[in-house]
């Protein structure tokens, strides 16, 4: 496999975690970020090949990262998904319009995480 | 003399004083309420953390179906964590609710006016800050799932 980088954007140490722990299980470089501003730096910083983010976060949600990083030369056509306890359609409806290429959501099961990154990044 | 303790001869005044009390109580029992929810989120992530530490340490000798267990089951954590979190702001929202109530009627009791009464022009800002805050209310709980198990993937 071409090397492929993700950015796990969370807040939490321990989904950070959990995300690199599969992802790197399955071959993928993995990139962490704490929240959505962090998220966008290194993002910046780098090129990435799929976002994968929390909502709510300190400093920056994950709806803010996408806008901004919609708006970020190179970002708009790489695929964002959300990983989120947020379930509700009306959430969903402004993740879409933000941008985001689809909706995860807490607990993640890692055999389909990883089968939906494979089929976002082709 | 507070003045509601100088009313406290009139049934008004009386009933001031319960108000007073039981406000103060209020205010303090969510005061602790959000110091022990404080304590669970330490609580919570300090077993996090060891239980990560410890996945780290055994997961290579695991199989694939004992890995897949744990990953799922250790991303609860997060998720209680996220509970609390709303529990939190849940309580500081009712604790501003609550102080926000002794406000205006502290100062309709000082004026000596009847509470039915429109309030007097310098305390309107007050009253008014005390709608806006009741107005607000609280934002919704972020975690949807009530049952445990995997959440659904939708790809738009």
């Amino acid at each position: 496999m071409a090397s492929i980088t993700v950015l796990a954007v969370d807040d939490s140490a321990s989904m950070r975690s959990m995300v690199s722990f599969t992802l790197k299980g399955a071959g993928y470089q993995v990139v962490e970020a704490v929240d959505g501003q962090d998220g966008l730096d290194k993002a910046r910083d780098r090129r990435v090949d799929l976002v994968l983010t929390d909502q709510n976060m300190p400093r920056m949600d994950g709806l803010t990262l996408i806008r901004s990083l919609r708006g970020t030369p190179g970002y708009q056509g790489v695929p964002i998904l959300m990983l989120t306890t947020e379930s509700s359609q009306e959430m969903k409806a402004k993740g879409k319009a933000a941008g985001a290429t689809g909706w995860l959501v807490k607990p993640f099961d890692p055999k389909q995480l990883v089968s939906v990154v494979r089929k976002v990044v082709g | 003399m507070d003045p509601i303790e100088q009313a406290s001869d009139s049934p008004l005044g009386r009933i001031a004083l319960v108000f007073q009390a039981n406000n103060r109580e209020c205010a303090r029992q969510l005061s602790a309420a959000d110091a022990d929810l404080e304590r669970l989120q330490g609580l919570l992530d300090e077993a996090m953390n060891r239980m990560s530490s410890a996945f780290r340490r055994v997961s290579h000798a695991l199989d694939d179906g004992e890995v897949h267990t744990l990953v799922v089951n250790l991303q609860y954590q997060d998720i209680c964590g996220q509970l609390v979190a709303s529990l939190r702001q849940r309580l500081a929202g009712t604790e501003a609710l609550v102080g926000g109530l002794n406000i205006p009627f502290a100062a309709a009791m000082a004026a000596g006016r009847n509470l039915a009464d429109p309030p007097l022009s310098g305390q309107t800002a007050q009253w008014d800050a005390g709608l806006a805050e009741a107005a607000r209310g609280q934002p919704a709980c972020p975690v949807a799932q009530e049952h445990p198990g995997c959440g659904p993937v939708e790809l738009f």
